[in-house]
């Protein structure tokens, strides 16, 4: 508000009515996230859940033991993260800047891969007897969420003032009893962040599982799968779905009461140069195990790929893909599953950067409502998106809502799932660009349309991109809902990959290892151009992007996706915070002009 | 910056595009289950069709009997396959707003109450109908949908992988509990797969609703594998099926041994691979109906004419395997030879089935998971 005062008087009526015009944008978008996010789940709530159906449940003994298993594989998981995890971030945050850079990049790959992908990938390089089961699901899980706990950990660790240990040092103290009394408390905050994150991660973890987890191995999110498609029993998939809700809450509420303290008050410091020695053996012992865990699976899938049914190696896979085979479960080539993918992804972006810009100029212009807006943005992330799924398929079977059975329920949900990520991306840009611009245009005569879109829009081109990309690479992967949308006769590329993973045979095989390939490539791409953009980008967000988990393109597990790409909840390191007050400086004494 | 990225893009571009040339080269298909789409850039483009039937994955017909369709009505029909027999069911229910098709082939005997209640099917009586096996019709007096065959699940094995460790086959349930038999069986999982539905109400009908229980226990404390459908056991895990197989009993159609020596190294040899275990076997009827909601409902009904039709019903045995419902239709040799007929298969009421189902899977899935 004081902004507005320092405008002066000339400028407040464009103002007021730009105001009028974005906040009618956030309500219109908070109305459609309303009709496609708000409604189905409360329709979960209200109308499919009944209180028999929980007695019943309750009475049964494998319904607890699929909580069971749900809370222990994410714990097991979880552990084996924080193991790799900790002591990679804790050497790593010692090494030159140049190889890390690289080495960041691709620790953190898995994370942005579809967990159909990260499945099939376990799927080629366990032994046989391995592929199916605890173990793989397990390693799966640390594959995928390994890169994004170290990257929350890393600039944690960066913050710690080397002199108290140093001192500690000094005065005597062994190795061990600097990293138990000095680094582990000081790290402890963001341990416990990665752990709550990567646990929510792994309880509701859906695709590694079912493509894993053989016909034993089921977490909540498969059983609510199971008992909603396979035996139409959608009183128990809702009670199913609301006990998840609650554990979510509780989790999401855990989370955010750790706000990370401050470490030291001394200036950013660049990463420690250590001498070499035993460290360094060490370092580069755990760093070529970490390099070989993350790059194995690939290998493997992409190895599979390129075996031909034939037995040698060739592109023979990839042509297949253009054919139909019988006993594949697809009655379409495989490739189609492409197009309808590609179509789904661009209305999902194209929708969701909608909304997304419409709730964040709406949050920026109006100062009271700004947390409800954000709010709002960050909805869909309490759940998974197999919830979201059931709740499309119980809440749009009716007229005139009858849109469950259409094509056009997929990309819809895909565009909810993506909402958060692309406020996310736009929120600091746009917040950054100068308002004097605009209400100098508006002053000229410009309507508050066309000066948002000359002026804010195109100065955040670049994040508009970067969220596109973002918003195309989720929908591309997403799986959840799309198990339960797809239409049979137009199944998107991971429900290809998944039907053609569960047919036997070495055509089928090959034809699911090279569309699994495909769609890792293509969201590796789109992730790729989403931060080199971000990075080129003149606004302080570039920096949050680069060692920040980039948002996982797996939404189905997005109910924390959600907290690890949050900046709230990451911890900025140095050279963000340093970045953050240098860019945002200029800019926000540009609004006082 | 930005350059790098166009040039990731381009990348990408050109990288597919070399696949995708070098693929819509005329290339043959590479085995017989292969066959190649005219169209390679076909995105979903469903073929323009009169009629749209929507059926089970291993639904199949030879050609020229979908083309005599035409020449009698003048419609083509597209097969649209969806999934196994549950799968295909559950997605009808969901989608009966806007069907998949106009007439569905698939709905079993395990599932029909389901069917009936979901109120997917338009009733239709066949003109056929009095040619049908009058036990089948039976099952639907309403005529919802009409029987156009039944098969019975039961235990197959591979008589040579039995052979080689000197097993002798098993003869009924209770000799899968034997030791010998220890991590050789794999079945599917009846909340998924319908011949797994069909076996576990086998051994309902045969141990009665108290003992089936504690047969699956055993069953399961003797290595038994469970999947989720039946190419994934019977091709996947079954040594008699695919090359991976290395489980020699499975749970598989009266009809398979046919199958297996048709399908096999030699399709005119004296002896089949598999055989099948008569006590095990549990009688399933599948029916074809007209959709609620059908585009074209007119031609939904004179498709289930055709599909109760001799012409269709004798091509059922070497086509999907299974025993037509029409009694005019003639059996060939190959059935006649290999098919096993038990003589009393298992069975339940439909009415016993529909009250049981749901709490018996579920103490399914208690006692196995």
């Amino acid at each position: 508000m004081d902004e507005r005062n320092a405008i002066g008087m000339s400028a407040t009526t464009p103002n007021r009515a730009f105001r009028r015009q974005a906040v009618a944008a956030g309500l219109l978008s908070s109305a459609v996230l309303g009709l496609l996010f708000v409604y189905p789940v409360a329709w979960i709530v209200v109308k499919g859940f009944r209180w028999p159906t929980v007695g019943e449940l309750v009475r049964n003994r494998r319904i607890w033991r699929i909580i069971w298993f749900s809370g222990w594989q994410a714990l097991a998981s979880t552990l084996g993260v924080l193991i790799l995890a900790t002591p990679l971030a804790g050497l790593l945050a010692g090494r030159p800047v140049a190889g890390r850079r690289w080495l960041l990049a691709v620790i953190a790959a898995p994370f942005t891969l579809p967990t159909v992908v990260v499945a099939a990938s376990f799927r080629e390089v366990l032994p046989r007897s391995l592929a199916s089961g605890v173990p793989a699901i397990i390693s799966a899980h640390i594959f995928y969420n390994l890169g994004m706990a170290t990257l929350i950990l890393l600039p944690r660790f960066e913050l710690i003032d080397q002199t108290l240990a140093q001192a500690a040092s000094t005065l005597g103290a062994s190795r061990s009893r600097i990293h138990r009394t000095i680094t582990l408390p000081l790290v402890a905050p963001a341990i416990i962040n990665a752990a709550l994150l990567t646990f929510t991660l792994c309880f509701t973890s859906f695709g590694v599982v079912l493509m894993l987890g053989g016909s034993r191995r089921t977490t909540l999110d498969v059983e609510i799968y199971q008992q909603a498609l396979q035996r139409s029993r959608f009183d128990r998939a809702s009670v199913l779905a609301v006990f998840q809700f609650a554990v979510l809450a509780t989790l999401a509420f855990l989370s955010s009461r750790r706000r990370p303290t401050a470490l030291s008050n001394r200036p950013a410091r660049r990463p420690n140069k250590v001498g070499p020695g035993s460290r360094s053996y060490a370092r580069n012992t755990l760093v070529l195990i970490v390099l070989f865990f993350v790059v194995a699976p690939l290998t493997a899938l992409v190895r599979r790929s390129l075996r031909e049914p034939s037995g040698s190696f060739g592109l023979e896979n990839f042509c297949a893909l253009w054919r139909i085979t019988k006993g594949s479960g697809l009655i379409n080539s495989p490739i189609s599953s492409f197009g309808v993918s590609a179509r789904s992804a661009a209305i999902a972006g194209t929708l969701a950067l909608i909304i997304g810009a419409g709730l964040v100029v709406a949050a920026q212009e109006v100062v009271r409502l700004r947390s409800t807006f954000r709010l709002f943005a960050s909805l869909p992330l309490a759940t998974s998106s197999v919830q979201l799924g059931l709740g499309f398929l119980l809440a749009f079977a009716a007229a005139p809502l009858a849109w469950r059975s259409r094509w056009f329920a997929v990309p819809l949900v895909q565009a909810v799932v993506s909402v958060p990520f692309v406020v996310r991306q736009l929120s600091p840009v746009l917040e950054a660009v100068p308002r004097g611009l605009r209400n100098a245009a508006m002053t000229l005569g410009a309507s508050p349309w066309r000066a948002w879109r000359t002026i804010d829009f195109r100065l955040s081109r670049p994040a508009f991109t970067s969220a596109m990309a973002i918003a195309l690479a989720i929908s591309l992967g997403e799986f959840g809902a799309a198990t339960f949308l797809a239409r049979p006769d137009g199944p998107t590329v991971p429900v290809a990959i998944a039907r053609l993973s569960g047919h036997p045979g070495d055509v089928v095989q090959g034809q699911a290892a090279a569309l699994a390939t495909l769609l890792g490539l293509v969201t590796l791409v789109l992730v790729i151009v989403a931060r080199t953009l971000g990075a080129a980008n003149p606004s302080p967000t570039s920096r949050t992007l680069e060692p920040s988990p980039s948002p996982s393109p797996n939404s189905e597990t997005s109910s924390i996706t959600s907290k690890a790409p949050t900046a709230s909840k990451l911890p900025v390191s140095p050279s963000q915070s340093a970045a953050l007050s240098r860019g945002a400086q200029p800019l926000r004494g540009g609004q006082r002009e | 910056m930005k350059h790098f990225s166009r040039n990731v893009v381009a990348f990408a571009v050109a990288a597919a595009s070399l696949v995708a040339a070098g693929c819509t080269s005329d290339k043959q298909p590479v085995d017989a289950t292969t066959v190649s789409t005219p169209d390679t850039t076909a995105v979903a483009a469903p073929a323009a069709a009169d009629v749209v039937l929507v059926a089970y994955d291993s639904f199949a017909l030879p050609k020229e009997t979908l083309e005599a369709f035409k020449t009698k009505t003048g419609l083509t029909v597209r097969v649209l396959t969806n999934g196994d027999t549950g799968e295909l069911l559950n997605k009808a229910i969901l989608t009966k707003e806007r069907p998949l098709g106009d007439a569905m082939w698939g709905v079993d005997s395990t599932l029909l109450d389901r069917a009936k209640q979901s109120g997917i099917f338009e009733p239709y009586k066949s003109v056929n109908a009095a040619d049908l096996d009058p036990a089948l019709t039976a099952l639907v007096a309403d005529d919802f949908v009409t029987p156009v065959d039944y098969g019975d699940v039961c235990l197959n094995y591979d008589k040579a992988a039995l052979a080689k460790e000197n097993i002798t086959p098993p003869a009924s349930f209770e000799d899968l509990v034997k030791p010998e038999f220890k991590d050789k069986l794999v079945v599917e999982s009846p909340a998924t797969s319908s011949p797994g539905l069909a076996f576990m109400l086998g051994t309902i009908a045969h141990f009665g609703p108290t003992g089936w229980e504690g047969y699956w226990e055993q069953l399961r404390l003797n290595g038994v594998k469970v999947v989720n459908g039946w190419t994934e056991a019977y091709e996947g895990a079954f040594t008699g099926g695919g090359k991976d197989g290395d489980r020699p009993l499975v749970v598989s159609y009266a009809s398979s041994p046919p199958a297996a020596v048709l399908y096999g190294p030699d399709p005119k040899a004296t002896e089949a691979p598999t055989a099948v275990v008569d006590a095990t076997c549990f009688r399933v009827t599948e029916f074809a109906g007209v959709l609620k909601g059908a585009k074209n409902p007119e031609g939904a009904k004179q498709l289930v004419d055709f599909l109760s039709d001799t012409l269709v019903q004798n091509e059922l045995p070497l086509n999907m395997f299974v025993f037509p419902a029409n009694t005019k239709a003639t059996l060939p040799k190959l059935f006649v030879d290999f098919a096993a007929r038990p003589a009393k298969p298992l069975t339940l009421t439909p009415a016993e089935i529909a009250k049981g189902r749901e709490d018996w899977i579920d103490a399914w899935t208690n006692v196995m998971q």
